[in-house]
Formats: structure tokens, C-alpha cells, sequence
């Protein structure tokens, strides 16, 4: 059966196969270790059969898929960290909840961490469910550079209200990252909040925020703001709207 | 020191690289003159896909444009390491159309589109510059290098968007052949492109 499995991944890779046989495929590859070192190889030349079928699109798809794009919302962008970037500081889950901590006074930020690091995991694991099974890893990655500002020696928290609810913000300047959670704040109908990281009077987008969700803002330079601004559905390149609440996190 | 490094991490965002990958970032983070350089790169061969399955223009060029709309919608769950752009691209594409050639929807047209083997082509093939005309060039002649049950069952799957069971129909042959072809017909594939196991 398990043979049986392992072969269906040209049917697989084809789309020749029907949903029920789909998914149980793809139970199947978070067991099969030599499928999932085929998969990747084998969906690249499906997609070369694709690219060489390329023809030239009517501009009336060009305008009408730009349209769309204008009034379409992104999906809040999970943590992505390069391989690079997630290398150099390996904290383990297990500090988060697990380091032994003498100092009474530590108690308190461990505890908030603990508490917001469920929080966050919690968010992941809603996700999860919606998202592909191989999204897990990115979730994973998420979660864990989550756990690492948590987990930082600079960790510290703000909460400010603003923009009709609350804002916790999570710091560590150290690693230049900060997690965002909103609490009660609630865009307006056909607008979103959109968090925005600011420094030296210049402006990027950290992502959509949606009630209760973190997020990840990363590349703090010292010195800079987060900020959250109500945006057109779907956010802006750059602020639209004066912010909501502001706070110094570095 | 910590804080340097992190700081010499920002260009990161900015940096003016062409790849369909860095254009893919840019697009997550809700840029909107990248997603257009993106579109310039890959709306030919997103049509051109959902098109040899489909091969209804209007419905194709419907299908092409979710898939479009799909891939700003969901950029930031692009994952260079789990593969290119184009390939994320494009298997969403062929996915979508088959979607479509299944549905409930396309059901009723669904009876004479199994049996034609050969595909008509409304639109132009761009395959016209050079790399194109190339890529075109590979693909035919590694096809050509297959054996006819793996060419045949990998171009009714992968073109005619039919399942592996319609495929062994269509073919008169056993499932259990029809699926192995399917997976060394690829591999002989990969390995005539050149792409990395």
C-alpha cells in the first residue's frame, strides 16, 4: 500500500488524481521522506511542461487582473524568515517556558511571555488549520521567532490604547523584532489596520492587522516607531491616514 | 552588535533584483508596481497553461485571471526554499484548471473534451524570442524522448487535465501502469531538462 502511495506522486504532481486521493497523498508525504525528496523536483518539470505552452495574453486581462489586484486583500504575511537570517540565533522552545529563573523579579515578564507565547501559538495553530499542511513549517519558523523575542535577555513589553482598543507590544532590540498583538481594535467596514514600521521620517509596511492576532514586526532599526494606520481595504503602499497609536520600540 | 547585525539585514527589502522570487517578496509586502513587473513575467505562461487544459478562451482567460488575483492575494506564502517562483506560480495554475474542468460546471462539456488528444491553440504562441522558442524546443524533444505510454499518459494528464483513472481508460491499460508511467515518465523528464532532483 505504501508502494502503492509513493508511485501515485506522478498522478500527484499531474493533478490526475481526485481530492479524496489528494489528500490522502498528502498524509502520505508528511510520513514518506524519499516522496517529499522527489516531490520538489518532479513539480518543477510539471512546470516546465506549463512554461513552454506560454502564449500572449489580451491586454483586457492585464487591466482587468490589475483592477482586481487594487481592490483585493493580501493575506496577513507570515513570518518569513531566510534560512540566513534564522540561522544565528537558535533558541530552543524549551527556554521559553523551561529556563529556570531564580530572580523574582524576571517572574513577571516570564510569565507574560509564557501567557503571549500561548497566545501566539494558538493564533499559529487556527492557521494551520486553514492553510496547506506544507505551510507548517513556515508556521513553525513563525512561532519560533516569535518564542525567540519572548525569550530575549531585552525583552520588554508596552501596551498603550489607541485606535479604540489596545496595543501589547513585545520588544527586543536586541534582535531588532518586536510582536504586535491588537486587542478591541477593529478596523472600519471596507478599511484595514495596517502596521507600519517608522524611521527617520520613512515608512514600511509590517503587514495587515487583524483583533487579537500578532504579528511580527522584523529589521527594527534603532530608533524606530510602530505605528498602525487605517488604510483602504486590503492596506496602502504608504500611510494614508495619520496613526492611530504610535510606539517607541527601540 | 546584535543590533548590527539585524540592522545590515534591512536592504533585504528593498533590493532592485529582478527575479520572479524577489519580485514575489516585494508583492507580499503589498507592492503593487512589483506585482506588475510579475505579471509582465508570467500572465503568458499562466493563460498558456489553464488554456491547453481548458482551451475555452473566456473561461481560460477567467481562470488565469483568478489565478493572477490568487498569487497577490496569498505572495506572502511563497516559500523560496520549497521551490522557484515559477514553478509556485504555474502549479497553481494547472491546479486551477483542472478545478474548473472538474466542476460541476464544466461537467456538461466534459464528455467530448476527454477523447481529443490534440489541442487547439486560439491564441498565439509566443514561442518567438529566442529562450521561448528554446524552452518550447526542450520540452517537445524530451517529450519526444519518452516512451509513447509515458508521453501519451503524461500529455493526457498533464494538457488534457484528465485523471490518471481517465487516462488508463482512454488508453486501454491497467491503473497500476498508468500510474507508474506517470512517475517515470516525469523522471525521464526531469532528468532530460535538467532540473535538480
Amino acid at each position: 500500500m505504501t508502494h502503492d502511495l509513493h508511485t501515485l506522486i506522478g498522478a500527484y504532481v499531474l493533478d490526475a488524481i481526485s481530492d479524496d486521493e489528494r489528500r490522502e497523498f498528502e498524509e502520505h508525504l508528511d510520513t514518506c521522506d524519499a516522496c517529499a525528496a522527489e516531490l520538489g523536483g518532479l513539480l518543477a518539470t510539471s512546470a516546465r511542461l506549463g512554461a513552454s505552452s506560454e502564449v500572449r495574453p489580451p491586454e483586457a486581462l492585464h487591466d482587468a487582473v490589475m483592477a482586481e489586484v487594487a481592490r483585493t486583500r493580501q493575506l496577513p504575511p507570515l513570518e518569513r524568515l531566510s534560512p540566513e537570517a534564522a540561522a544565528p540565533v537558535p533558541v530552543p522552545t524549551d527556554q521559553t517556558v523551561g529556563v529556570v529563573v531564580p530572580l523574582a523579579r524576571r517572574r513577571p515578564r516570564l510569565l507574560l511571555a509564557v501567557a503571549a507565547a500561548l497566545v501566539v501559538l494558538a493564533g499559529s495553530l487556527g492557521g494551520a488549520l486553514a492553510v496547506e499542511h506544507h505551510h507548517a513549517a513556515t508556521l513553525q519558523q513563525q512561532f519560533e521567532a516569535t518564542a525567540q523575542v519572548y525569550a530575549a535577555q531585552d525583552a520588554r513589553t508596552t501596551t498603550v490604547d489607541g485606535g479604540g482598543g489596545t496595543l501589547t507590544v513585545v520588544t527586543s532590540a536586541s534582535l531588532g523584532r518586536a510582536v504586535v498583538i491588537p486587542r478591541s481594535m477593529h478596523a472600519e467596514p471596507g478599511r484595514s489596520l495596517q502596521l507600519w514600521v517608522m524611521h527617520d521620517g520613512t515608512f514600511r509596511s509590517a503587514g495587515l492587522m487583524s483583533d487579537g492576532d500578532p504579528v511580527l514586526a522584523t529589521d527594527l532599526p534603532s530608533g524606530a516607531q510602530l505605528g498602525i494606520t487605517s488604510e483602504p481595504e486590503g492596506g496602502s503602499k504608504k500611510p494614508t491616514t495619520p496613526p492611530l497609536v504610535t510606539v517607541d520600540v527601540t | 552588535m546584535d543590533g548590527e547585525r539585524q540592522l545590515s539585514a534591512v536592504p533585504d527589502l528593498g533590493e532592485p533584483t529582478g527575479s520572479l522570487e524577489d519580485q514575489l517578496r516585494r508583492v507580499a509586502l503589498g507592492d503593487e508596481d512589483a506585482f506588475e513587473q510579475l505579471y509582465r513575467s508570467v500572465a503568458g505562461q499562466v493563460l498558456g497553461v489553464v488554456q491547453r487544459v481548458l482551451r475555452d478562451p473566456a473561461q481560460s482567460e477567467e481562470v488565469a485571471q483568478e489565478v493572477l488575483v490568487e498569487v497577490w492575494r496569498t505572495a506572502s506564502r511563497f516559500d523560496a526554499r520549497r521551490g522557484s517562483g515559477i514553478t509556485w506560480v504555474l502549479t497553481m495554475a494547472h491546479r486551477r484548471a483542472v478545478d474548473r474542468v472538474r466542476s460541476s460546471q464544466a461537467a456538461s462539456d466534459r464528455e467530448d473534451r476527454v477523447g481529443r488528444r490534440e489541442q487547439q491553440r486560439p491564441y498565439d504562441e509566443v514561442a518567438e524570442q529566442v529562450s521561448e522558442r528554446l524552452e518550447h524546443e526542450a520540452v517537445r524533444r524530451c517529450l519526444g524522448g519518452l516512451t509513447d505510454l509515458q508521453r501519451e499518459s503524461v500529455q493526457l494528464a498533464y494538457y488534457g487535465g484528465n485523471t490518471y483513472r481517465e487516462v488508463a481508460e482512454l488508453l486501454d491499460a491497467p491503473l497500476g501502469t498508468i500510474k507508474t508511467r506517470l512517475r517515470d515518465g516525469l523522471i525521464r523528464l526531469r532528468d532530460c531538462l535538467g532540473v535538480a532532483a
